[in-house]
């Protein structure tokens, strides 16, 4: 369970700034997610954790040693990629025992480790099969068993569900948190999916054009956003007037109601009719279109909306909270 | 699952291809095993009078044996050469620096714009005084000839390193704790034996059929052997011939049906 910290780190390529005086640290065995969007330099991040990019400036420290120049190889840590990268002329117990391979552990005993991690990842059945036998959640577990078997001091994620499908990402990121609950390894997540790393996070290091933009747990991150990047970005966000400035809410903290008809209590109640309502099953979003040139709004209610609203129907949205500061 | 029925066409596509490889090879084989002459070789002569007796006599021939030995060693010398030159340089640049595969491609064409004669000239002027030995051994071929393979070795070896995503099992390797050395023997070279086989078999089969660079510089190589032989005992040097055309053909064939053999088993896609 080694804290692994980032220090001032810049690295640039060329004109580039992938990252901007990085400043981090993941407490050990805690699941800490980069978050942000593409080219926001999350995985420049995870990988100068890895050791394939060196540091330039600044300073990466693991467990109180500085390893900023250890070679990739004895850095001690598990990693698991975006692109499935299991060695396909390799068996599965084969690929999960090459880091004890490499580390002289003696037949029997990685090959009894290997088959206890594959038990865990429920994969010891495929044990003989190769790669390309597998499907993409099942490679992707088979990485997470190859990555963590020799226990590695942190473990690096690079947004390991993004080419999986729905149902199988849900899966696969269920195992990575049961099991990085039950191993304790220090863990970084990169992902872009918010939704993702508000689930599966004990903490959110949100990331924008090579800066740390906030850390903080989901729950700080998505409730108390430090700035309209941060905002916008973690939940879906709305821009609403109030008493004449833009200021920033979420859909579920607006209530649609039949013109005039908005409680007492609402913070401010903008009036519009309805430009469109989605359902998405559990939710649906009403779209409303706010009088004058003011945008359209969009207020999220429980189960289908046609039992409080119908399209064209003049509204009152009824604001509950929005964010002061933003 | 039902295999996709091949249209008419491609059957008849496939058929011409034959006929024209085919044809060849068999009036090839009626004129080194018949003792017909030429102008008689039609359909009323088509079972007559075969024989082996020209091949017996090429192979019997004192000069056949050691052109086919040097042949041989200088096959297996170029192999050996071009697989140390290419197999680092097309991992280096698919794992290291993409940017160069261009630069790299292009030089591997120089054999298809510099001519034979070109190259022999070049070489012998540019080595004659500082390495005499080179250009005087038979040995002296065998860098030559890796320069006529480097097309078909960049090729064979590009295509097998971009089918696999190298830099993320080089990455994958070293972040399991695994140097140079065993990334090399136990990650990349396994995943590129079959190309690496393939460039074998190419490169080899370039250098039994070469004999512009081997008669400019008076080497005794077997195709110089066989053109020398024409003259004596042109049925036995065409049988030679067709030997070695059937020789490469059955190479290609190998070389197909792993390729294909690998094509059944992609690193990347999976089933369900």
């Amino acid at each position: 369970m080694s804290q692994l910290e980032f220090a001032s780190i810049t690295k640039r390529y060329g004109d580039v700034t992938a990252l901007d005086n990085f400043t981090l640290t993941v407490p050990g065995g805690k699941l800490v997610s980069l978050l942000g969007p593409s080219g926001c330099g999350k995985t420049t991040a995870l990988r100068v954790a890895a050791g394939f990019e060196p540091v330039e400036t600044g300073r990466l420290v693991a467990g109180g040693h500085v390893i900023s120049h250890v070679p990739p190889q004895k850095r001690h840590m598990g990693m698991v990629f975006q692109n499935y990268s299991l060695f396909p002329h390799m068996t599965v117990l084969e690929n999960v025992m090459f880091g004890l391979t490499v580390r002289g552990a003696d037949k029997t005993k990685r090959t009894a480790q290997s088959m206890d991690m594959l038990d865990l990842v429920q994969l010891s059945h495929v044990a003989d099969r190769h790669p390309h036998q597998l499907s993409g959640g099942q490679q992707q577990r088979v990485a997470l068993a190859r990555a963590l078997v020799f226990q590695p001091s942190v473990l690096l994620l690079d947004e390991p569900l993004s080419a999986l499908d729905a149902k199988v990402r849900v899966e696969v990121r269920d195992v990575i948190r049961d099991l990085q609950t039950r191993l304790g390894t220090t863990t970084i997540f990169v992902t872009h999916d918010q939704e993702e790393a508000l689930t599966i996070s004990d903490v959110i290091c949100v990331m924008n054009e090579g800066r740390v933009q906030q850390v903080g747990t989901p729950r700080e991150v998505y409730d108390t956003p430090v700035n309209e990047f941060v905002g916008r970005f973690v939940g879906d966000s709305v821009t609403i007037p109030v008493n004449g400035e833009n200021r920033l809410s979420r859909p579920e903290d607006l209530s649609v109601w039949p013109e005039g008809g908005a409680p007492g209590d609402a913070l401010a109640v903008l009036n519009g009719w309805v430009e469109g309502i989605d359902f998405h099953g559990a939710t649906s979003d009403v779209r409303v279109r706010l009088h004058g040139s003011d945008p359209v709004v969009t207020v999220r209610v429980l189960g289908s909306a046609g039992s409080v609203v119908r399209f064209g129907e003049r509204v009152s949205v009824a604001v509950h909270r929005f964010f002061t500061t933003l | 699952m039902r295999k996709p029925r091949v249209p008419f066409w491609e059957w008849c596509v496939v058929a011409a291809c034959a006929v024209f490889f085919v044809v060849p090879m068999l009036t090839m084989a009626r004129f080194a095993l018949q003792r017909v002459p030429v102008v008689l070789l039609g359909r009323d002569t088509i079972f007559s009078r075969w024989t082996l007796k020209g091949v017996v006599s090429t192979l019997t021939d004192e000069k056949f044996r050691p052109a086919m030995l040097l042949s041989l060693r200088l096959g297996i010398l170029t192999v050996i050469l071009v697989l140390l030159l290419m197999v680092p340089t097309v991992l280096w640049v698919h794992i290291s620096t993409p940017r160069w595969r261009a630069a790299v491609e292009i030089m591997s064409m120089l054999p298809y714009v510099v001519p034979p004669i070109a190259l022999v000239v070049g070489v012998s002027g540019a080595f004659r005084d500082s390495f005499p030995w080179l250009v005087a051994s038979n040995n002296g071929l065998v860098p030559l000839y890796a320069v006529l393979c480097l097309p078909f070795a960049f090729r064979s070896l590009d295509a097998g390193a971009s089918s696999l995503d190298l830099r993320t099992l080089v990455d994958a390797g070293r972040n399991l704790g695994a140097g140079t050395g065993r990334l090399l023997w136990s990650v990349l070279l396994p995943n590129m034996a079959v190309p690496i086989a393939a460039t074998g078999f190419l490169s080899f089969a370039v250098v039994m059929g070469e004999f512009a660079i081997a008669s400019l510089l008076l080497k005794p190589t077997l195709p110089a052997y066989m053109v020398e032989a024409q003259g004596q005992e042109p049925q036995g040097a065409m049988a030679v011939a067709l030997l070695l055309l059937i020789l490469t053909s059955a190479v290609f064939v190998i070389i197909g049906r792993m390729n294909r053999r690998r094509n059944l088993s992609p690193t990347n896609g999976f089933t369900v």
